[in-house]
């Protein structure tokens, strides 16, 4: 295998626009740099997710084919995936956002699954089901890490000790 | 399934002589060999970035040491380094040193504690007792620097909490003397021992299809030919300036990415970090050990950060979030483990029961890590 020297390459802004242009014209809402200098973070529909994740994945440029971390963070009771995608081959990075507001401080969100795009993401997706109340459609049914525990455990709302 | 065969139903754990961590495996077993896998994992769920959440930016670097208990520098480091991407802030280049010096000496202790658990699964007992030897010495060294054999909670945001001790240096040389010597032992106990290696060739191969498709990284990848290695790419951590080879599986005597791989590709990789280790030595620079005026944080301008290191099990990440308040708003850490864990029930299959113990020694999983 060809060995990855030091590089950080991010997805061209213009570029990645003009491709998604193309074939969600209403899925991106914005784009900027994630943190200080950081790659691009597409913040998207909700509704667009799968679809745009699998034209990222099977673009023959991009070749996002690595989900390498979904992470969750509330800010002021809206919930704010972050999808943090790599290429295994050209390195280069992007992050997928999305945001989620409950209907209840204890209710549940819907969005779409990408473990028919990145296998990779089953676990990362199923802690965060678990965790922060978001129904992942399409992930395989699996145990739960804290069956004893009532309410979404990483929350800002729930109370730590609060097991049954 | 095929017709007319019985299957007989076996649950193990969550604690059990043949498991590493608590966890349960629930397998399918035809008369000696599992056709199928389940891993069940939460039994040790800590929830420590939730109490990060609650606590102080200091207090909570106490919670990222128990993230990977028998390698805590790593989750004090990504955590750090998420701060400081935060914040903007460049690091003295001695407090550099000081932290590779830890992390690659960490890295040691990890593949020592690594090959124990191998040693065990095959019952070489004198091996472990080796092993165990040699990780003693490495311990000793952190408890001089840091007071502490595990949770060092020796790093601060800017640099470290103190200056390298008198003598500290000398001594991390003869550690790597000593790796250089101890490695030809391990290579007679391991790689030319034929009982090892009837334990271990051809055995729990990691195809590169599941490497891409679970997410596996570290030297588990590596071990199946990918030579990634974040010590190569981020230039955070400061390795750009050292020579050092990314070692990879051959698959020379058995098949690509199968334990026997695994296991060697953990001893290159000790012999790697002595190598890294002298040249830090040769180079400490002198001046400050940590920035001014950061002794002390109370609190973190607003904003975001992903950060990602080469641990001892593959790669760690952390994205934090900050709001500006004196505690952090999200931390989430992407531990290595997960993909290993994931990865672990494809191996089983078609596996005999007599082996799982050494092909789940053989990933590495830290379970700390999975229920943080």
């Amino acid at each position: 295998m060809e060995l990855l020297r030091f590089r950080k390459r991010f997805v061209d802004k213009h570029q990645l626009l003009s491709k998604i242009h193309e074939i969600l014209p209403t899925s991106a809402v914005e784009i900027r740099r994630f943190g200080r200098e950081g790659p691009l973070s597409l913040w998207i529909e909700v509704q667009s997710l799968l679809r745009l994740s699998t034209f990222l994945n099977q673009d023959s440029e991009l070749q996002l084919d690595l989900l390498e971390h979904l992470s969750v963070a509330e800010f002021e009771k809206v919930l704010v995936g972050s999808y943090f995608l790599r290429s295994y081959q050209t390195q280069e990075q992007l992050i997928l956002r999305i945001s989620l507001i409950p209907a209840a401080s204890e209710g549940w969100v819907e969005v779409d699954s990408v473990v028919s795009v990145w296998p990779m993401a089953e676990p990362m997706e199923r802690e965060m089901q678990e965790m922060f109340g978001i129904r992942f459609l399409g992930l395989p049914v699996g145990p739960r890490f804290l069956p004893e525990y009532q309410g979404f455990v990483l929350r800002k709302g729930a109370l730590p000790g609060a097991f049954t | 399934m095929i017709e007319g065969l019985e299957w007989i139903d076996w649950k193990l754990g969550p604690y059990h002589a043949c498991l590493p961590a608590p966890m349960v495996l629930r397998l399918k077993l035809n008369v000696d060999t599992i056709v199928q896998c389940e891993v069940e994992t939460g039994f040790l769920y800590k929830g420590i970035e939730k109490i990060m959440e609650t606590r102080s930016w200091q207090a909570a670097m106490v919670y990222a040491d128990h993230l990977d208990p028998e390698a805590a520098i790593f989750g004090e480091l990504v955590f750090c380094m998420a701060v400081e991407e935060i914040m903007g802030l460049c690091i003295p280049p001695r407090a550099q040193f000081v932290r590779m010096i830890l992390a690659e000496l960490s890295r040691i202790v990890s593949h020592l504690a690594f090959l124990v658990r191998i040693a065990k699964t095959v019952h070489s007992e004198v091996i472990l007792h080796y092993l165990l030897r040699d990780r003693e010495k490495i311990l000793d060294l952190f408890e001089l620097l840091t007071g502490a054999r595990f949770s060092l909670n020796f790093l601060r945001f800017g640099g470290v909490c103190t200056d390298m001790t008198e003598g500290f240096l000398e001594r991390v040389l003869e550690i790597c003397d000593n790796v250089h010597i101890r490695m030809r032992e391990y290579n007679d106990l391991f790689i030319f021992n034929d009982r090892f290696l009837n334990r271990t060739l051809c055995l729990g191969v990691l195809k590169p299809e599941w490497v891409l498709g679970c997410g596996v990284t570290g030297p588990n990848a590596r071990a199946s030919g990918f030579s990634w290695d974040v010590r190569k790419q981020n230039a955070l951590m400061g390795y750009e300036m050292l020579d050092f080879a990314i070692p990879v599986g051959t698959g020379i005597r058995g098949f690509l990415g199968d334990v026997h791989d695994r296991v060697v590709v953990r001893l290159e990789e000790m012999a790697q970090s002595a190598e890294i280790l002298k040249q830090l030595i040769e180079t400490v620079p002198s001046g400050e050990y940590l920035q001014e005026g950061y002794a002390h944080l109370k609190s973190v301008p607003a904003g975001e950060a992903y950060v990602r290191i080469e641990s001892a099990r593959g790669v760690l990440g952390c994205h934090l979030v900050s709001d500006g308040s004196s505690s952090p708003l999200r931390v989430h850490f992407r531990p290595p483990s997960v993909g290993h864990l994931m990865v672990f029930p494809a191996l089983c299959e078609g596996l005999s029961s007599e082996d799982l113990p050494l092909v789940l020694a053989s990933l590495d999983i830290g379970i700390a890590e999975v229920d943080r």
